[in-house]
């Protein structure tokens, strides 16, 4: 399973990594993007099972980085891991193809139960 | 709508730095922290989205130092050299993500929409509004940290 984690914060892709292995991830292969522009990149590039992003990014945020996604055709699972959530954001979310949102700050249980639900 | 933007108390502080830093955290209401031009701290300002200064959080430098090093794991040994150091600047990035994160503790569904606008090292210029609030709070709140692994530090918050 190929994971891609996109955030501009260097300290929460390193969490985020470090979480998913905690809640039983250890095997998937991470991939680290630091906002919406590189993570579509590296989602185009292909291989990628699963995405985890943030929503507010330089360049690309992660709204637009998942209208773009699914404007090309991608399938791909997303989700949105955020400090903030509003009710708007989340409709936004779920509108535009996310599959989940997970709040920060988030423990590795929590994690792993949204996660389940979403991968199996 | 309420004069005041929401202060979060002192469980609200432990939660999100347990959540936050994966470890045990006690958090306890102290006297303000009062800023002095011989012991740095770091200042988070909020912001609503027309740019009036809603909040800041005040933090010593113990605090800031010690909570970056404990959200990614930097070794106590490590933590406990920058701060004989006193040095900062390898734990704002990290500390920028906590007050960032924090930020929800300041937004309620009655009061405008705050999220984080800057980072400031004092002693050391301050944008106006930021200074003003510092010395004029309409409400604060003032805590004393202690981090599992990691040690004390404090925290308060003041929002306008």
């Amino acid at each position: 399973m190929k994971i891609l984690i996109v955030d501009d914060s260097k300290a929460m892709r390193m969490i985020v990594g470090r979480v998913l292995r905690q809640a039983g991830y250890g095997n998937a292969e991470f991939v680290e993007a630091s906002n919406g522009a590189e993570g579509l990149a590296a989602a185009r590039a292909g291989g990628v099972d699963l995405i985890l992003s943030d929503w507010n990014m330089p360049e690309m945020n992660g709204i637009e980085f998942l209208q773009a996604l699914r404007a090309g055709g991608s399938t791909v699972r997303f989700g949105f891991v955020t400090s903030e959530s509003t009710v708007d954001m989340k409709e936004q979310a779920v509108l535009s193809g996310a599959t989940f949102f997970i709040t920060k700050p988030f423990t590795a249980d929590a994690f792993g139960e949204v996660l389940a639900a979403v991968v199996g | 709508m309420p004069a005041s933007f929401p202060v979060p108390i002192q469980e609200d502080i432990r939660d999100l730095l347990m959540d936050l830093l994966g470890r045990g955290t006690a958090v306890d209401k102290v006297p303000p922290l009062v800023l002095e031009d011989d012991h740095s701290a770091v200042i988070a300002e909020y912001r609503t989205d027309d740019g009036s200064v809603g909040a800041i959080c005040l933090v010593d430098a113990e605090f800031a130092i010690r909570t970056a090093g404990a959200l990614t794991l930097v070794p106590p040994a490590a933590v406990a050299d920058n701060l004989r150091k006193g040095d900062l600047s390898e734990s704002l990035e990290n500390f920028r993500e906590i007050v960032n994160i924090l930020a929800q503790l300041l937004n309620s569904p009655k009061t405008s929409h705050l999220r984080l606008a800057g980072v400031h090292v004092v002693p050391g210029d301050l944008p106006d509004g930021v200074s003003a609030l510092v010395a004029n709070p309409e409400f604060r709140r003032d805590f004393a940290v202690q981090i599992e692994g990691y040690g004390p530090g404090r925290i308060s918050l003041l929002v306008n």
